[in-house]
């Protein structure tokens, strides 16, 4: 099961699509807190 | 020769049992591994049970061996359906066996809810069960996320056996390579890959908050089957709040993320079509309505007072949140806390992200949002349609790995499906109603389970009454299928009784 660079660079990019998501609803959440 | 359906679904469902019957080994050399002798032969004996029945139905439909190409569809769905309900009461052994279940219709809810990726439990004293069982909990909802049949595929039934017929029927339809086989193959490929660095992170951060190694790692393993599979299972009463970090739910979050995608978007993008990621109608489809799901949360509860600051609104709203949607059903709060602090709005959101649920040929449940984004498409289509100039001529198309022709029958076929799904909600809503439950309260549930999310509010207890339990097995198996497997099944059972009564009353 080894994975070529390409997937490899495909599994990474899933995952930081995720991350940079969460830390937009967590930008959402914080504004809210503010107020 | 002909062969009869009864004999072919038998053949291949045989095939199936025998190989879980064969999973088992990893329970018991759990058990052996740490000296638990009690559920050792709990396994033991669930094992041979299976071996036996998998070997009796293998032996019914032997003719069946020479004749591979008499499969059709229905007996494509029909071994689908049936063998889910079969592996139900194979599973469900274990459990009662070790005297955590109260009864065997609570071994078989639990079974189901593992399965099905649901996750509502009513196994009691969830914090002190064998580390096999708990492991046999974890691989039921793993395995169950990526199909038992897909499994099967992969391993045991030979191509070209009708198998891409087994493959549907599970509701995963998507090919990835034109071999049936190839494409259970490249599924399991890609939950394994993640299996191993999802593991490995959840196992860093259990040493971060203190776990001692062992009890990290195999903390870490259930949670990623958990996350992964949008389960929703934990080892502890708690859920996800034991591990009382930040840093575990966002793990556990990113994780449930992923594995409610298509496995045919993981596969484009691992393939190096990112593009995929931003131009696919199921990913537009949940970034639109998870993003007002949370943002509409968050509006609703910041106006109470109960979070405070931004990490308690994080950790709390957008992490149950999207826990809902992705039909995953980790709680980060405690199911009284839905019911008597999140208000009517919370609980309505919560409903709703539920029902719509993950994507399509994925790990997840409820309505999909390819259906979603599909429906909105039609009506966007129609809206347009009255507005433009009556002679102008334009197809509509939507992108799901490639452009597709936004036909009528498509639209047709998904909201019918969603139309199902709303039936069999409405339908627990009102039974849960009838058995004294609020309606808030009912109509969270029920689109818990037919979502298969597992969330509770508080209503799944082995108080519960029998006909609920019932009503919600039926209810994680048919969404789970996707009906139209089910509707097969009993079809083949109805025309198979028709011909009975034919002959002997003739």
């Amino acid at each position: 099961m080894k994975l070529s660079r390409t997937e490899w660079i495909g599994m990474f990019v899933e995952i930081a699509g995720v991350l940079a998501y969460l830390i937009i609803l967590f930008a959402i959440a914080f504004l809210f807190a503010r107020q | 020769m002909t062969i009869s359906s009864p004999k072919i679904i038998s053949y291949y469902t045989g095939f199936i049992v025998l190989g879980t019957s064969a999973l088992m080994i990893i329970p018991v050399i759990t058990a052996v591994c740490q000296a638990e002798w009690e559920p050792l032969f709990d396994f033991i004996i669930s094992m041979g049970i299976a071996a036996s029945l998998g070997f009796l139905l293998i032996l019914f439909g032997r003719d069946v061996k020479s004749h591979p190409d008499r499969v059709q569809w229905k007996h494509g769905f029909a071994v689908a359906a049936l063998a889910w309900i079969i592996l139900m009461l194979i599973c469900a052994m274990p459990y009662l066996l070790s005297g955590h279940s109260k009864s065997y219709l609570d071994a078989c809810f639990d079974v189901m809810s593992g399965f099905t990726t649901t996750g509502l439990v009513l196994t009691q004293d969830l914090d002190h069960l064998s580390i096999s069982l708990n492991m046999w909990r974890h691989m039921l909802t793993f395995i169950g996320g990526q199909g038992m049949v897909v499994l099967a595929l992969s391993f045991i039934v030979k191509e070209g056996s009708g198998a891409y017929k087994f493959y549907v029927g599970e509701g995963k339809d998507i090919a990835l390579v034109p071999n049936v086989k190839g494409t259970a193959r490249i599924i399991w490929k890609i939950s394994l890959i993640y299996l191993l660095f999802g593991t490995f992170v959840f196992w860093i951060a259990g040493l971060i908050i203190g776990l001692q190694p062992v009890s990290a790692f195999f903390h870490a393993l259930y949670m990623f089957e958990s996350s992964w599979s949008t389960g929703g299972f934990a080892p502890n009463t708690q859920n996800i709040m034991y591990y009382h970090s930040l840093l575990y739910e966002s793990v556990a979050m990113v994780i449930f993320i992923i594995g409610s995608f298509n496995f045919g978007l993981h596969y484009a993008i691992w393939q190096g079509k990112r593009k995929e990621f931003i131009r696919n109608i199921e990913i537009q489809s949940f970034a639109v309505t998870s993003f007002l799901g949370c943002v509409l949360g968050i509006a609703a509860l910041s106006k109470t007072g109960l979070y405070p600051d931004a990490i308690s609104m994080f950790r709390r709203v957008v992490f149950n949140i999207l826990s809902a949607h992705t039909t995953t059903g980790l709680g980060s709060v405690y199911a009284q806390q839905f019911a008597q602090q999140w208000g009517d709005a919370g609980i309505l959101i919560m409903v709703i992200v539920m029902l719509i649920g993950g994507s399509a040929c994925s790990t997840a449940g409820g309505f999909k949002g390819l259906r979603v984004g599909i429906v909105f498409k039609g009506i966007m289509r129609d809206i347009k349609k009255l507005i433009r100039c009556e002679r102008s001529m334009k197809v509509d198309k939507f992108h799901y790995m490639k452009d597709i022709v936004l036909e009528d029958s498509v639209i047709r076929s998904s909201a019918l499906i969603i139309m199902c799904y709303i039936a069999l909600f409405t339908i627990g809503t009102v039974l849960g109603t009838f058995c004294g439950y609020s309606m808030a309260d009912s109509a969270f549930e029920a689109a818990s389970a037919t979502g298969n999310v597992g969330l509770t509010i508080g209503v799944t207890t082995p108080a519960m009454p029998a006909v609920l339990k019932i009503y919600y097995i039926i209810a994680m198996y048919l969404g789970r299928l996707e009906f139209l497997s089910v509707f097969a099944l009993i079809g083949l059972v109805i025309a198979g009784v028709k011909k009975v009564c034919k002959k002997y009353l003739a």
